[in-house]
């Protein structure tokens, strides 16, 4: 094997691999460590919308029968306050989120709001919160108009893949570096031993997560296929793989027959496993389809198992499985999205996407300080604007999410477009925090100033919690609120190791070039 | 095997450095594309003419090109020639192309 390998994989191979994989790194570091935080922070996005929407901490719901007819029929009609429905739907509450989520379209415009699970609409929420904020941030940066975010973090993602092959090759001792840390070590050797260490250890996770994440959308950006056999019609594409159907509306008015019935019928079809959203397009229309969504939670699937029935008659119109290639993508989709009701494995996700950071930004700090030797004391622009970079991509993104949670707790309630105001400052403190990074370095970033920001806001946000919502930790504990005890868990968490980091960093003597040039590390 | 390490003095005598690494980048991030581009038209088409649904035709041949995609942008800066990488790379995009607009026309 090891003989095999070396002839495999050439020296003139790895120094070959050398430059992709610096310069994508370098290049793209940033957006790939937005990326892997987000994505991190999506894992628990009901839990961060739970903290960040106090009015939809009810309590755990038994996610038993709730009757559609009873409880979300009514709250459609008030959302929609007398215009004439177009089409509806709801998210059914569960165990981590215990409200239902409405979406309804009118003539004249689009509604939403959250109501509990007996039909008593909420306040609205004034936040896009982790599920709308986070979460499509990691996966569009919310730029939608012609998935043009899609594009952007495929692009990155196909550079991680590439990254992640080539540091393989790269770091062809894979093994013996595996057991090898020098922490107290050179400051730059100990650098490259994590870099490597997660980097080797975290590898199936790196690659699977990163692989799946494309596939997810693979249509939209590789839509070659799409484009020879379904003449580039993407949507006619879905509705064939996904077994979709969809009819227009015929002009006459009907009533809607009884949903519950149709979703027992569903769960008949399933074989067990519960509803998760209710669909009813052409409301109050001849051709009215309803559609109802299975829930995830009981697989890794991301296959929602839609049963279409007629909505005027209630029979079923079409409920058909996938063929089996695209019920492969759909598993290695699942396998992406983790929405299967799994808290060890949840966790595990959380951390291993956490480690994806911690392996960028010690490659970026790892260029950075190698590169230190060859600029000396005065670094030029370049080096100066990765150092930025990389400060604002990691330190300043954690100050621009903590402001957010922190204005989140802060904000009055009435304010127009609270959730805009909310996302905007997320934008204006990360790009704040950027270009405080950018002006103040010098010899090294701003890291110590900008983790006592990290430190403080974290801390904050968990006394704002408290004050705003008298939620503290030991009411979390007695009501069993174990989402909101999390976040605050992992805020404390935040603040304590950031303010450590940041006491660190102040006590460090400034780099000592005159040894730094002397060490030569492998390439 | 021989590759861009050891060749990158030789090759380069005419062709100043910065074009040599433009023409590597280039032909990673586009010619890698366009490759895996031809490779799920065609296996879209090849599928579809042995009978596939066109979904699972176009799935799977995505899938796989998706597989291919990164690993021929590394190869872009592995080959010791770039005129040979863009050669496989773009040539073997277009023909993959054209192949599949071919199969397009004789199916059904």
């Amino acid at each position: 094997m090891t003989a095999k390998k070396r002839k495999l994989i050439s020296p003139a191979l790895r120094a070959a691999m050398l430059w992709p994989h610096t310069w994508a790194g370098v290049t793209l570091g940033g957006l790939l460590m937005l990326i892997f935080f987000m994505g991190s922070l999506a894992v628990f996005a009901s839990e961060i919308d739970r903290w960040m929407m106090p009015a939809t901490r009810v309590g755990a719901v038994e996610t038993g029968p709730a009757s559609l007819d009873h409880a979300v029929l009514p709250a459609v009609e008030k959302l929609a306050a007398g215009r004439a429905v177009r089409d509806w739907y709801v998210q059914l509450p569960d165990e981590r989120r215990p409200v239902m989520a409405l979406q309804v379209r009118t003539e004249a415009g689009n509604a939403g709001g959250m109501a509990t699970s007996d039909g008593q609409l909420l306040p609205p929420v004034g936040t896009l919160g982790g599920t709308y904020f986070f979460y499509p941030l990691h996966y569009s940066l919310h730029l939608r108009a012609g998935f043009i975010g899609y594009w952007i973090v495929c692009f990155a993602s196909v550079a991680m893949l590439a990254g992640l092959i080539s540091g393989v090759v790269i770091h062809a001792r894979i093994f013996k570096d595996f057991f090898t840390f020098r922490s107290w070590g050179q400051f730059r050797r100990s650098l490259l031993d994590l870099h490597n260490l997660t980097g080797v250890l975290v590898l199936p996770f790196h690659l699977m997560i990163t692989i799946t994440g494309i596939v997810i959308v693979l249509p939209i950006v590789l839509p070659a296929g799409v484009q020879a056999l379904y003449g580039g019609d993407v949507r006619r594409f879905y509705d064939d793989a996904l077994r979709n159907y969809s009819r227009p509306r015929s002009g006459v008015a009907a009533p809607l027959a009884p949903l519950d019935p149709m979703v027992a019928e569903a769960r008949r079809l399933w074989g067990g496993g519960e509803p998760a959203v209710v669909f009813v397009y052409n409301a109050g229309d001849a051709a009215s389809v309803v559609r109802i969504n299975r829930a995830l939670r009981d697989r890794i699937s991301l296959d929602v198992q839609p049963v279409y029935f007629d909505g005027v008659t209630g029979q079923v119109l079409k409920y058909q499985r996938p063929g089996p290639v695209v019920a492969t993508h759909r598993v290695l989709s699942g396998l992406h999205f983790a929405a299967f009701d799994h808290w060890p494995l949840r966790w595990l996700y959380f951390l291993f996407g956490l480690s994806g950071c911690v392996l960028i930004g010690t490659g970026m700090l790892y260029w950075m300080e190698k590169r230190r030797v060859a600029h000396g004391v005065k670094p030029g622009v370049g080096w100066r604007s990765v150092a930025a970079i990389a400060c604002g991509s990691t330190s300043g993104m954690l100050i621009a999410t903590l402001a957010m949670m922190a204005a989140n707790r802060l904000l009055p309630a009435g304010i127009p477009s609270r959730e805009l105001v909310e996302a905007g400052l997320f934008f204006l403190i990360w790009i704040g925090s950027a270009v405080h990074a950018a002006i103040r370095t010098r010899t090294d970033p701003p890291w110590s100033e900008q983790c006592t920001a990290v430190a403080l806001l974290a801390a904050a946000c968990v006394v704002l919690n408290w004050i705003t919502t008298g939620e503290h930790p030991i009411r979390a504990v007695a009501s069993a609120d174990w989402a909101v005890l999390g976040v605050d868990a992992v805020l404390a968490l935040t603040a304590f190791a950031a303010w450590r980091v940041s006491r660190r960093l102040a006590q460090r003597p400034g780099p000592d070039l005159s040894t730094l040039a002397k060490v030569t590390d492998h390439a | 095997m021989k590759t861009a390490g050891q060749s990158g003095r030789g090759e380069g005598r005419a062709v100043p450095p910065r074009l040599r690494i433009a023409a590597r980048v280039t032909a990673a991030v586009f010619g890698a594309y366009g490759f895996a581009w031809g490779l799920a038209a065609f296996g879209a088409e090849l599928g579809a003419l042995a009978g596939m649904a066109p979904a699972e035709a176009v799935t799977a041949s995505s899938l796989l090109a998706l597989v291919v995609l990164p690993v021929a942008s590394l190869w872009a800066f592995a080959v010791p020639r770039i005129t040979v990488g863009w050669a496989v790379l773009g040539g073997g995009g277009v023909l993959l192309i054209a192949a599949s607009q071919f199969a397009g026309t004789v199916g059904p």
